[in-house]
């Protein structure tokens, strides 16, 4: 599946390159980040939630298998037809066959990453099938015909200029409108025309419980519900992480996660399904694509505790002033790049680099996964199984026959102590020289530390 | 290894519990929260991190760091819009990822001057590092103080010069 291989510094340095559009993209999820702060403090035992929250998730992980099957038992016999697929190909041919099988020709679909990953719209566009993107966000960028550059705000990168030429075009607005009122009015009336045409609805999961076999979906707009509530057949896809034990867990989630998100107490609608409707047919496709394998890894199970909340994204400094399309994977962001590596460690290689390491990820994550310290720890493991390009690897060579010996350490920064103050200029800021290219050296001490500490107490 | 090594201002505040410090600063001052200091060493409580309920006076962010500056005399906090968000150093990043390192840096630097202050102190040589490369390159009057310096009673530097 290696086409290209992703270069997060080279897109991010074209995304800064508008410099005004970058800053507007950094405040925009500034002031989301701030919003989740509020709705955090609001919660006077906020750190124990997310204590309580990560015990939870681990100890579903660590039971994975008898939950998913308790799940299965449980939501059979409440009427839903359960499917397990094993990577995307897997899970794209059921839904296809789910949807022919019903004799489908037109499909709405509410928010779900899971789809994303497996690039499910362009499989069915293929097999003739409209898919509608029903979720704002998502079908605006479904109408540019570009992926979402955030899991939880997919059109954060666009200003609303830019999508009142979209639905000029698409939609048939006047032209130059820029008003969120009328945009989303006509947004609305469109999409309500789809609702009504569509013959099946396609939800994400949120949250599985195994001991109900029911689930949750979490949405802002009722698109979810709007759109398993015209059509008789749905279709519900499921990560295999997305498993809790107990009914009594979800106050838990549900509070943490529209915090996290968007710093509302809770999301507008937690839609619960249990089973299918009376006149009508419910499938849930079980997805692994990858996730058996890191539940196995003893390093990046955690990372499959992720509720998709985009709180990382939010704080993310790098995220955030280098657009979610700079990570060219479904999920970018700080756990889109644990999550992307484990999937294919040669072209994501770039990105557990696309990283200060300043750690606000970790402080920030509902279910405190350790973001940043997977992050360091995906860099070791990239360089061992050889996947890091020549320059990483030479420097990292370099650095570790310097640092390992005393005397060359000594001596290297002897020799630049005194040789820098002499080069001239052009010898030192030249192409080769990243750091120079917007930054100055740092002046040159005559003495080192321990040259100085030596005089001082006649050593 | 761990249990026996102090970073300089925690060792100030825990070990040698200094209450009191004879050290003038009159200027403002734009304190940089560096990022391992703070959520690595825990330093200080990190702005994600919610303070518990009957912690809720003491929740607002003040460092080890903090409380020292607060003793020094004549010594002004400036207040910035970001208390501790990074200066995009990062070690290797600050090369590998150079247009947003040095965006970040930008950033924090522009924080610190809409905020007045007169130099910008921090406990990391290499956040400062960082920041003082950007700065001297455009040619801007903002200099910058390891906490160290600042404590010892070194003057605020002039032209790019400490001053003892
Ligand atoms: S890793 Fe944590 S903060 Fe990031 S999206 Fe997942 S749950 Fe939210």
């Amino acid at each position: 599946m290696t086409h290209g291989v992703s270069d997060h510094p080279q897109k991010a340095a074209e995304f800064i390159a508008d410099s005004q559009r970058a800053h507007w993209h950094d405040g925009a999820l500034w002031f989301v980040r701030d919003k989740r702060d509020a709705a955090a403090r609001s919660v006077p035992e906020w750190e124990q939630l997310r204590e309580t929250a990560k015990q939870i998730k681990a100890h579903s992980l660590s039971r994975l298998p008898d939950y998913l099957e308790e799940f299965e038992r449980k939501a059979t016999a409440l009427g839903a037809q359960v499917h397990w697929a094993r990577d995307a190909q897997e899970h794209n041919e059921i839904v296809y066959g789910i949807l022919k099988a019903g004799g489908v020709r037109r499909v709405v679909k509410s928010k779900s990453m899971l789809t994303e990953e497996c690039h499910l719209n362009p499989f069915l566009e293929q097999h003739g099938i409209e898919v509608v993107d029903t979720d704002l966000g998502e079908r605006i960028v479904q109408l540019r015909q570009e992926p979402p550059s955030h899991i939880v705000l997919p059109a954060i990168h666009i200003k609303k200029e830019e999508v009142g030429d979209c639905f000029h075009e698409h939609l048939g607005t006047e032209a130059g409108a820029t008003d969120p009122a009328y945009l989303t009015e006509a947004a609305r009336q469109h999409l309500r025309e789809r609702f009504m045409q569509a013959d099946a609805g396609i939800t994400g999961v949120n949250f599985a419980i195994a001991e109900t076999g029911g689930f949750v979906v979490c949405t802002n707009e009722g698109n979810a519900d709007l759109g398993v509530s015209l059509p008789k057949l749905h279709i519900a896809c499921m990560g295999l992480e997305k498993i809790i034990p107990r009914a009594a867990d979800l106050g838990v989630f549900l509070r943490l996660l529209a915090r996290s998100a968007t710093g509302q107490p809770i999301t507008t609608y937690s839609s619960h399904f249990h089973g299918p409707r009376a006149d009508g047919a419910l499938h849930i496709v079980l997805v692994d694509n990858g996730r058996s394998a890191l539940q196995q890894s003893e390093e990046h199970q955690r990372a499959l505790s992720c509720i998709r909340c985009g709180a990382c994204l939010n704080t993310c400094p790098v995220y955030r002033r280098s657009g979610g399309h700079s990570y060219e994977t479904p999920v970018p962001g700080p756990i889109g790049s644990i999550l992307a590596p484990s999937r294919d460690p040669g072209k994501y290689a770039s990105l557990p680099f696309a990283c200060s390491l300043c750690g606000s990820c970790t402080d920030v994550c509902p279910v405190k996964i350790d973001i940043h310290h997977q992050l360091l720890t995906w860099r070791r493991e990239l360089a061992e199984s050889g996947h890091l390009d020549w320059k990483k690897r030479w420097s990292m060579r370099l650095a570790g026959v310097v640092l390992g010996r005393v005397w060359l350490y000594r001596f290297a920064g002897k020799a630049m102590r005194t040789v820098m103050p002499l080069l001239p200029r052009f010898l030192k800021y030249n192409p080769l020289n990243a750091w120079g290219k917007q930054r100055e050296l740092p002046p040159m001490p005559r003495k080192s530390f321990r040259e100085q500490y030596r005089r001082r107490h006649g050593k | 290894m761990k249990s026996k090594t102090y970073e300089l201002c925690e060792f100030l505040t825990d070990v040698v519990q200094v209450e009191k410090l004879a050290v003038q600063f009159p200027h403002r001052v734009g304190y940089h929260q560096s990022c391992h200091g703070l959520r690595e060493l825990r330093l200080g409580a990190a702005s994600e991190l919610m303070p518990p309920p009957d912690d809720a006076a003491v929740g607002n962010n003040e460092s080890k760091t903090h409380r020292l500056l607060r003793m020094v005399e004549g010594l002004e906090l400036v207040t910035l819009e970001r208390s501790d968000e990074c200066c995009g150093f990062g070690g290797a990043f600050a090369v590998g990822e150079e247009a947003v390192s040095c965006m970040m840096g930008q950033d924090r630097i522009a924080d610190h001057q809409q905020a007045g202050a007169e130099v910008i102190v921090a406990n990391d040589m290499s956040c400062l590092m960082h920041m003082d490369g950007l700065i001297r390159r455009q040619k801007q009057n903002l200099p910058v103080m390891h906490i160290a310096e600042l404590l010892a009673g070194n003057k605020l530097p002039r032209n790019g010069k400490t001053q003892p």
